[in-house]
C-alpha cells in the first residue's frame, strides 16, 4: 500500500468544467491562475509591514532551496537529507566573496552556483552506488558534519567563516535609484530595501523555476523521472542514466545553493546554526508538506518553513490544562514533529497534491492521446481508463 | 603506558554503551530495512523514566531500569503498530518523516515535562571516586566493568532469544525473506512489533548505562546515537555481532585517536567534537566502499 | 468423468466422484495486478488425495493462480479449502488452514540453516515431539539434506534447494501442497528424481497436490488430472491420459 501512489492518481469524480489540453479554454484557465498568483505576489510588498515582507523574502529563499531538494529527492529519487549543506555553502560563499573580496552580489551568485554544482557532483557520484536509506544515512551524516567543519580552526577556516557566531554581511542590498520610483517600492528607505529585496528574490525564483521546469521536460529530465521508482528499468537503461542522475544532482545542489545565497542576503549574516541538522529536518518537512515531486510545492514548502517557525514561536495553547503550551515552550518543537507525522499519514503528496485534487474537481483536462507508435500496452490487456498526468511536470 | 591503558579502558566503556544501542538499531534494520531515526529519542525518554522513578518514587535503580524497559517495550510495539505498519516499507520518504517526527515529538515532551536543564543521573554501578581497580597506573572503574558485563549479558539474552525461541526464529525469517515468512504462516506484524519492543527496551538500557557520564538532558542521546550508527554501519547494518565489534572499534578509534591527537603538537586542534566527525567519516567511507560493512550480508537489490 | 475438448472459458469443474468435499475448489476466480486482469473466471477442483496439474506457457497465469490461492493477489470469486471460504484471509491465515506453497524460486530462507528452514516449515504446528520426528523422517527421505543440516540454505545446489523447499512445505502436514514449476532450472536427472519423490509423498501421505508446470511430460505422468491455462483462462481439462493424447496439448507442451 504505497500511499504516495494513491494520492497521485487523479480523482475520477465529476468535475465542473472539462477542457482539452492546450486548447484556448485551457490556456485561459491557466492564465487566470497565473494572474491570481501574480496579483497576490504584488500585494505582499504593498500591503504587508516590513518584517513580513522580509519573511516572504526568506520564504522565497527557502522555496528555491527546497526546489533544489525536490529535484534530487522527488524527481531523481535520491534521498538526500544533506542538501542543507549545499544551502550553507551558497550562503557562506556569498558572504565571503562580498565581505572579503568585494564582489557584487550577482557575481557571487554565479560563483556560488558553480561551486555548489561541483560539490553536488562530488556528492552525487557515490550516491549512485548507495540507495534508499543508506543514502539517507550518509547524507544526513553530511548535514551533521557541515556545521562542525565550519568551526574548524585549523587552516584559518574558522576565521573565514566566523566560527560559531558566523559573520555579518557588510554590504546591503540597496535598491538602485531607478527602482526607487517604482510603484511597489515606495516608502522609507527600510521599506524600499525590503521591497527591493523581495522583488529581486521573486524574479530570481521565477528564473530558477523556469530553468528547472525546462530541465525536467528535457530528455535527461524525463528519463530520470521515468525510472525513478523502477530500479530494474534504471539498471537496463545503461550508463547514460547514471550520468543524467549525477548531473541532475549537481544541478539540484546548485539550485539549493542559490537559495542559500538569497537567505544570506535576507538575514544579512550567516552562521552555522542556520544550516545544521535542525534546519535539514525543517527543510525536509517543508519539502514534504509542500509536496514531493511537485514544482510548485517548493514555494509552499518555503512558506511553511518560515511561517510555521513563526507560528510555533508565538502559539499559546491553554485550552487543555495538561497540554498548556506557552510561548517558547519546548513543546513547540512537538509541532514540527506532529506536522511531519500528520502529513505522512494524511497527505503524503503534500499540500500540492491536495491542491491538484481540488483542481481536478473543478477542471478536468483531457490529455491529448499519444500517437499510436508510442503505445506499449499489448492488445490482450483490458483497456485502461486514462488517468491524469503525473503532477509536477505539467502544471 | 598509563595513558594508553586509560584510553583503552575509556574505549571499552564507551564501546559497551554504543554496542547496546547499536544492537537496537540493527534489530530494527534487520527486520524492516528501516533506519530508526527516532531511536535516540526513544532511549532518551526511557532513561528519563528511570530517572523519574528513582528521584520521585525512590525506587532502587535496577528496579527502575527494569520497569522502564518494560514500558519502553510496550511503547516500541505500539509505535510499530500505529506509526510504522500503515506504510509501504519500500517507500522510504514517509518512513523517514515519521521517525524524524516522532523524535521531535518525544524530545519536545521530555523537555516540557522534565525541563531543559541538565540533571544528574544516579549510577547503576558503584561510582564513587574510589571505585576502581588500578592497573598499571590507569583506573579501570567499576562502572566500566559493570557496563561491560551488562552488555555481554544483553548480547547473550538477544542471542538466546533469536536463536532458541520460536519468535526469534520468526524474526530471523522475516529478516531473511518476508514473503517466504508469510508462506510458512509467520505473523509478520506481531513479529515486527516484537522486534521494535526489543529494540526500544535495549535503547532504554543503553541510555541508563551512559546517562551517569553525560548528564541527563533531552538531547543527550542524540550525540551518542551517531556513534552507534557508525558502529552499526561499520559492523554491517544487519549483523548483531558486527554491531558489537563495530562499536568497540569506533570507541577505540575515538578514544585513542582523539586522546593522542591532543598530545601531538600539529593536531592539537582536534577538539572532542571531532570524534563526531570521525564517526561520520566512518559512516561515509563504509557506505561508499563497502555498504554491507564488515559482517553484513551483501544485499543484491531486492526485486 | 466428463471431458470438454472445446475451448471454453471456465465451465463446470469435474464433479467429485467421492462424497467428501473437494480439497480445493476454485469458482469464478478473477485476479488482477492493479488494472491488469490476469485470471478470468477460473473454475476448477482438486479432490482429496489427487495430484492435479495446471499446464500453460509463460504468462498464462499459472503462478498467479497459486498466488491467488494463497491470498497474495487481489481476487474476486471463491476459493474454498476443505469446505471453508478463504476469501479475504491473509496469507499466513490460509497457510495455517492447511495450504503449503512452494513458489518459484523455492521460497527457502537462504541465510538460515537447513534445520532452521525445516523448523520454519513447521511454524504453524505446536507438537514439538512430532515435529522432530518429521524432521528425522525427511532427513531419511532426502539424505543430502541431512548431510548439510547446519549449512545455510543458500549454499545448497539447485536440486537440494528444491528438495529442501518441498520438505519445508511438507513439514506443516498440509492438506494441499502447491508446487510452482518445481522443475525450473534443474537438470533432467534431478527432475526425474524429484517427481518420483512427489509420487511417493502423495502415495504415502495422501497429500493433495496442485502442480503448475511447463514441463508437461513428467507432470502428466504424476498427475491424474489436469487443466490447460491460456491467457488467464482454462481452455482444456481432462484426465492426464486424455490430455496426453490431445492434439493441441501435444503440439504446444509435449513437443510432439
Amino acid at each position: 500500500m504505497s500511499m504516495m501512489i494513491k494520492s497521485r492518481t487523479a480523482s475520477a469524480a465529476r468535475s465542473l468544467v472539462t477542457v482539452r489540453q492546450a486548447s484556448p479554454q485551457h490556456r485561459t484557465f491557466q492564465a487566470i491562475g497565473w494572474g491570481i498568483f501574480a496579483f497576490a505576489a504584488i500585494l505582499v510588498p504593498l500591503m504587508m509591514p516590513n518584517f513580513r515582507v522580509t519573511q516572504f523574502g526568506q520564504a522565497i529563499a527557502f522555496g528555491i532551496a527546497i526546489l533544489g531538494m525536490n529535484l534530487a529527492i522527488g524527481y531523481a529519487g535520491l534521498l538526500s537529507l544533506g542538501h542543507i549543506a549545499f544551502m550553507g555553502t551558497g550562503a557562506y560563499m556569498t558572504m565571503i566573496l562580498v565581505n572579503d573580496y568585494h564582489w557584487d552580489y550577482w557575481e557571487s551568485f554565479f560563483a556560488a552556483i558553480v561551486v555548489c554544482f561541483v560539490f553536488g557532483l562530488i556528492v552525487g557520484l557515490p550516491a549512485l552506488r548507495i540507495r534508499g536509506l543508506y543514502l539517507a544515512l550518509a547524507t544526513f551524516a553530511l548535514a551533521y558534519t557541515f556545521p562542525i567543519i565550519l568551526k574548524v580552526e585549523q587552516w584559518g577556516i574558522a576565521k573565514r567563516t566566523g566560527g560559531d557566531n558566523g559573520r555579518t554581511i557588510t554590504e546591503v542590498l540597496r535598491p538602485p535609484s531607478w527602482a526607487r520610483d517604482l510603484p511597489t517600492i515606495k516608502g522609507n528607505p527600510q521599506e524600499q530595501q525590503a521591497a527591493w529585496q523581495y522583488w529581486c528574490f521573486f524574479f530570481t525564483a521565477c528564473i530558477a523555476f523556469l530553468l528547472v521546469r525546462n530541465l525536467l521536460k528535457s530528455r535527461p529530465g524525463r528519463a530520470v523521472n521515468a525510472v525513478r521508482d523502477n530500479q530494474i528499468g534504471a539498471a537496463v537503461s545503461g550508463v547514460n542514466l547514471s550520468v543524467y542522475k549525477v548531473v541532475i544532482f549537481g544541478i539540484s545542489a546548485a539550485v539549493t545553493g542559490l537559495g542559500g545565497c538569497l537567505l544570506a542576503i535576507s538575514l544579512a549574516s550567516v552562521g552555522p546554526s542556520s544550516f545544521d541538522a535542525n534546519y535539514a529536518i525543517l527543510t525536509l518537512m517543508g519539502l514534504v508538506v509542500g509536496g514531493v515531486a511537485t514544482l510548485h510545492g517548493s514555494w509552499i514548502g518555503g512558506l511553511v518553513v518560515v511561517f510555521l517557525q513563526d507560528l510555533a514561536s508565538r502559539v499559546t495553547f491553554t485550552a487543555i490544562p495538561f497540554f498548556k503550551i506557552e510561548r517558547g515552550s519546548p513543546l513547540t518543537r512537538a509541532i514540527f514533529g506532529l506536522v511531519l507525522v500528520l502529513v505522512a499519514f494524511f497527505a503524503p503528496g503534500g499540500l500540492m497534491s491536495l491542491c491538484h485534487q481540488i483542481k481536478a474537481r473543478l477542471i478536468k483536462v483531457i490529455p491529448n492521446p499519444p500517437p499510436d507508435a508510442d503505445r506499449i500496452t499489448p492488445a490482450w490487456v483490458e483497456p485502461v481508463e486514462e488517468e491524469g498526468t503525473l503532477s509536477g511536470v505539467s502544471s | 603506558m598509563q595513558l594508553f591503558l586509560q584510553r583503552v579502558f575509556d574505549g571499552l566503556n564507551n564501546g559497551a554503551v554504543y554496542a547496546v544501542v547499536a544492537i537496537a538499531l540493527v534489530l530494527i534494520f534487520k527486520a524492516t530495512t528501516l533506519v530508526n531515526f527516532a531511536q535516540a529519542s526513544m532511549a532518551m525518554f526511557g532513561t528519563y523514566l528511570v530517572w523519574m522513578f528513582v528521584t520521585q518514587q525512590h525506587w532502587g535503580i535496577w528496579f527502575a531500569i527494569a520497569v522502564a524497559m518494560a514500558i519502553s517495550a510496550v511503547a516500541g510495539a505500539a509505535i510499530e503498530r500505529v506509526l510504522i505498519r500503515p506504510f509501504d516499507p519500500t517507500d522510504h520518504l514517509p518512513l523517514v518523516m515519521i521517525t524524524f517526527g516522532l523524535a521531535a515529538i518525544l524530545e519536545a515532551i521530555a523537555g516540557w515535562k522534565w525541563g531543559l536543564e541538565f540533571h544528574k543521573f544516579p549510577s547503576p554501578f558503584p561510582s564513587a571516586p574510589g571505585d576502581y581497580i588500578g592497573i598499571g597506573g590507569a583506573r579501570l572503574r567499576y562502572e566500566t566493568i559493570g557496563t561491560l558485563l551488562m552488555m555481554l549479558a544483553m548480547i547473550g539474552v538477544v542471542f538466546l532469544i533469536l536463536n532458541k525461541t520460536k519468535i526469534g526464529l520468526a524474526f530471523r525469517a522475516v529478516s531473511s525473506t518476508l514473503e517466504s515468512s508469510r508462506l510458512v504462516g509467520v505473523k509478520v506484524g506481531a513479529t515486527l512489533m516484537f522486534g521494535w519492543a526489543l529494540a526500544a527496551a535495549l535503547g532504554t538500557l543503553g541510555g541508563a548505562m551512559v546517562a551517569r557520564q553525560t548528564n541527563l538532558e533531552p538531547a543527550f542521546m542524540a550525540k551518542l546515537v551517531i556513534f552507534s550508527f557508525a558502529a552499526a554501519v561499520l559492523g554491517g547494518l544487519d549483523s548483531i555481532g558486527g554491531a558489537v565489534i563495530g562499536a568497540f572499534i569506533v570507541a577505540m578509534i575515538q578514544s585513542l585517536l582523539v586522546g593522542y591527537a591532543q598530545q601531538i603538537p600539529g593536531l592539537h586542534w582536534m577538539k572532542s567534537n571531532y570524534s563526531l566527525v570521525i564517526a561520520f567519516v566512518v559512516i561515509l567511507v563504509v557506505l561508499l566502499f563497502k555498504p554491507e560493512g564488515l559482517f553484513g550480508t551483501k544485499r543484491i537489490e531486492r526485486v | 468423468m466428463s471431458t470438454t475438448d472445446e475451448t471454453t472459458s471456465g465451465g463446470e469443474g469435474l464433479a467429485a466422484t467421492a462424497t467428501e468435499a473437494a480439497a480445493l475448489e476454485i469458482r469464478n476466480l478473477d485476479a488482477r495486478y492493479g488494472q491488469i486482469q490476469v485470471l478470468r473466471n477460473l473454475t476448477f477442483t482438486v479432490n482429496p488425495g489427487e495430484v492435479v496439474v495446471i499446464l500453460g506457457a509463460n504468462g498464462a497465469g499459472k503462478t498467479t493462480t497459486l498466488r491467488a490461492i494463497c491470498g497474495m493477489v487481489t481476487t474476486s470469486g471463491s476459493i474454498i479449502l476443505d469446505g471453508q471460504d478463504m476469501r479475504g484471509k491473509d496469507t499466513a491465515e490460509i497457510v495455517r488452514r492447511g495450504v503449503a506453497h512452494v513458489p518459484q524460486g523455492r521460497g527457502t530462507f537462504p541465510e538460515l540453516s537447513v534445520l532452521d528452514n525445516l523448523h520454519l516449515g513447521a511454524y504453524v504446528r505446536r507438537d514439538r515431539k512430532a515435529i522432530e520426528e518429521d524432521i528425522a523422517r525427511w532427513f531419511e527421505v532426502f539424505p543430502r539434506l541431512a548431510e548439510r543440516k547446519s549449512q545455510a540454505a543458500g549454499s545448497l545446489s539447485g536440486g537440494e534447494q528444491q528438495m529442501l523447499a518441498v520438505a519445508r512445505a511438507m513439514m506443516s502436514r498440509p492438506k494441499v501442497l502447491l508446487l510452482d514449476e518445481p522443475s525450473l532450472g534443474l537438470a533432467p536427472l534431478i527432475i526425474e528424481d524429484l517427481f518420483n519423490r512427489f509420487s511417493e509423498i502423495n502415495q504415502e501421505t495422501n497429500t493433495t497436490m496442485l502442480i503448475v508446470e511447463q514441463n508437461a511430460n513428467l507432470a502428466l505422468d504424476l498427475a491424474s488430472r489436469g487443466y490447460v491455462l491460456e491467457s488467464g483462462q482454462i481452455v482444456l481439462e481432462g484426465t492426464s491420459d486424455e490430455l496426453r493424447t490431445n492434439e493441441g496439448v501435444r503440439e504446444a507442451y509435449l513437443g510432439a
